[in-house]
């Protein structure tokens, strides 16, 4: 059953988790977030765990519903369905280490190691028909191999991260990071057709036209064998594997007593790979006409030979074990908040001054992630409620690629030291799983120590 | 009480997580059936190929001509391989008759699949043929490696002349039928 809702969870976005309750696992998410504690110490593998996988435009009840309708008609149904920009995307992200301390009044500091699969795959809808319905029902259609994209990355990531107190109202934030990927595979920026047409020296000639195809691998393939032992794609992940950095900016600024901007942008970065590389290479243009007998047998031909070999000088595959740098997948988040009801003080116990809120806020965030096709969007509306100083709820509507109803809910409490939050989307896909293009969860556990 | 109870809430929710029932066994009655055209052999015979370049007198044994053809050595190929039409189209401009025989070999050399001998009646300006090769009822297909074709001229009514423009052309494609189940 976990596996099943980590299968039809939803990634990255945040939504529920996203300047909430000052949480310190909210810090990743924006490092300018304020924070009102001297110290926290997240429970290791505990602290932060995140969990999504969407199916853009597919189900699990479109093939497999018990319906009567023959398997096949559901598979067809299906790939007419998709269109090379359905996607099936994974995150899964742990939170290993994670602490802070407060230097002064004004300056926080929060540090910590994480590890994070990350995963997205386009449907290759051209390739994918070719391979299941073969050239001959589609004379004349080129099939474009640049819908070959994906891209799955699992890497160790150690950062540290400052938000400083500037005035009463803006608050700003960095965070430095140092990727550490133990497995990347990749393929983007492909090109060529694939065609088939009626031939002018024989009936059909096929058509390899402008291929460029690259598959790129770091992690997986060493002296052509597989990886053996996959944990250790964990155990190197804290810098032993391809490194890389990136920055996370952020800030929030007070436009009012009640409303409230928030921003940032997270993992503007880059992996080099070049550890364990293998890439493959697939180059070149082929006309395809068949075999030319010329019925000379004092100069017989060897035709299956000439083909080979002119196939391999036109379209040569190799493979090399050249570094590549690919960039992370940024995101930016933004937000504003109005706050209302009941005035509230929070004692600062750091400083002994106190802090004014509200019982009642709504809010608007926008999400946007940088993905091999295009950035993805999503738009979340918010309402967020304090019952106590230790207790808050927040709930969220979400429209982006996956649902146009995504309600979210998520609580946060702090029980003495310890601090516990808990968050789910997709909530009324809960009813059905097997109905659901989506859903994520986030929790965490946390010492704060005011 | 009020906090306990929306923890209940919380609680059922998630424990009230439930999907409708799905049969994944229907994964088993996927059938894969891709059908793959491809060009075979094609040549265009002149009178000049019938006749002796020494002596000039017109050869009366068939030209023949050889190729390896190894993609059914491929193992996804010969496991699911359910049916070959083999097309033939063409067209024959000279003033004699042709007879075209096609031959599938196995490594060996030794024949194991013949097409139905095609006769083409002189100047006969489009002609086609189609033979389906069903693998079930003829599973030895699977062993081609070599094709042969054999073009034997006919009908000595007319003579031929070296420098005639007029040619006999031959086409051929062949579509397989794949059926994975």
């Amino acid at each position: 059953m976990l596996l099943f809702v980590s299968l039809s969870i939803q990634t990255q976005n945040k939504q529920v988790l996203y300047g909430f309750a000052e949480n310190p696992q909210t810090l990743l998410l924006n490092p300018g977030a304020e924070t009102n504690y001297k110290f926290h110490i997240g429970i290791p593998f505990l602290s932060g765990m995140s969990g999504d996988v969407a199916l853009k435009n597919f189900k699990l009840n479109d093939l497999f519903s018990e319906d009567g309708i023959d398997f096949n008609t559901k598979i067809f149904r299906l790939l007419n369905k998709l269109t090379p920009e359905d996607h099936l995307k994974l995150n899964v992200q742990i939170d290993v280490l994670n602490a802070g301390f407060r230097v002064n009044d004004k300056t926080y500091i929060s540090f910590g190691f994480y590890q994070e699969l990350d995963a997205i795959a386009y449907w290759p809808k051209d390739v994918i028909t070719l391979l299941n319905e073969g050239n001959a029902p589609y004379l004349n259609k080129s099939f474009d191999l640049s819908q070959l994209l994906y891209k799955a990355d699992f890497a160790g990531i150690l950062h540290v991260g400052m938000s400083r107190k500037i005035n009463q109202k803006l608050t700003l934030g960095g965070r430095l990071k140092v990727y550490s990927s133990t497995l990347n595979i990749e393929t983007q920026n492909n090109s060529g057709t694939v065609t088939t047409q009626l031939g002018t020296n024989n009936i059909y000639t096929n058509y390899l036209n402008t291929i460029d195809l690259n598959f790129l691998s770091a992690g997986l393939v060493v002296n052509d064998q597989y990886l053996e032992n996959p944990m250790e794609l964990i155990t190197n992940s804290f810098l032993g594997g391809s490194l890389g950095v990136g920055l996370d900016v952020g800030l929030t600024y007070h436009l009012s007593s009640r409303l409230e901007f928030t921003g940032s942008i997270i993992d503007f970065g880059y992996i080099h790979y070049s550890k364990k590389v293998q890439n493959t290479t697939v180059k070149g243009s082929y006309t395809f006409e068949g075999v030319n007998f010329l019925f000379d047998p004092a100069n017989p031909t060897n035709y299956w030979a000439a083909l080979n070999a002119d196939f391999e000088e036109k379209v040569p595959r190799g493979n090399n074990t050249n570094a590549y740098t690919s960039w992370r997948p940024t995101k930016v988040n933004a937000a504003l908040k109005y706050s209302f009801g009941s005035e509230r003080r929070s004692k600062f116990c750091y400083d002994n001054t106190f802090k004014e809120f509200y019982t009642d806020a709504i809010g608007l965030q926008i999400h946007t992630i940088m993905r091999p096709l295009r950035p993805q969007y999503a738009i979340t509306g918010f309402y967020e409620r304090t019952f106590t100083e230790k207790l808050h709820a927040k709930v969220t509507y979400t429209v982006d690629d996956y649902s146009f109803h995504n309600v979210g809910v998520g609580i946060s409490t702090q029980i003495g030291n310890v601090s516990l939050f808990g968050m789910v989307d997709s909530l009324f896909a809960f009813n059905n799983l097997a109905n659901a293009s989506s859903a994520s969860f986030q929790m965490g556990l946390n010492l704060i120590f005011d | 009480m009020k906090y306990f109870k929306i923890g209940i809430f919380l609680l059922l929710l998630f424990s009230l997580a439930c999907s409708e029932t799905l049969d994944f066994n229907q994964v088993e009655d996927f059938e894969h059936r891709p059908v793959i055209k491809i060009p075979l052999v094609y040549f265009v015979l002149d009178s000049k190929d019938f006749i002796d370049p020494v002596s000039g007198a017109e050869n009366v044994n068939p030209v023949s001509d050889v190729s390896d053809f190894r993609i059914l050595e491929n193992d996804y190929l010969r496991d699911n391989l359910d049916k070959i039409i083999i097309d033939i189209e063409g067209k024959n401009e000279m003033p004699r008759d042709f007879t075209v025989e096609i031959a599938f070999l196995d490594d060996n050399g030794t024949i194991i699949y013949t097409l139905n001998p095609l006769n083409i009646p002189a100047q006969n300006e489009a002609f086609d043929f189609q033979e389906t090769i069903e693998v079930r009822l003829n599973p030895i297909i699977l062993n081609t490696r070599k094709t042969r074709t054999s073009v034997t001229i006919s009908g000595a009514a007319s003579s031929l002349i070296e420098n005639d423009p007029r040619a006999f052309v031959l086409k051929s494609a062949g579509t397989y039928f794949i059926a994975t189940e």
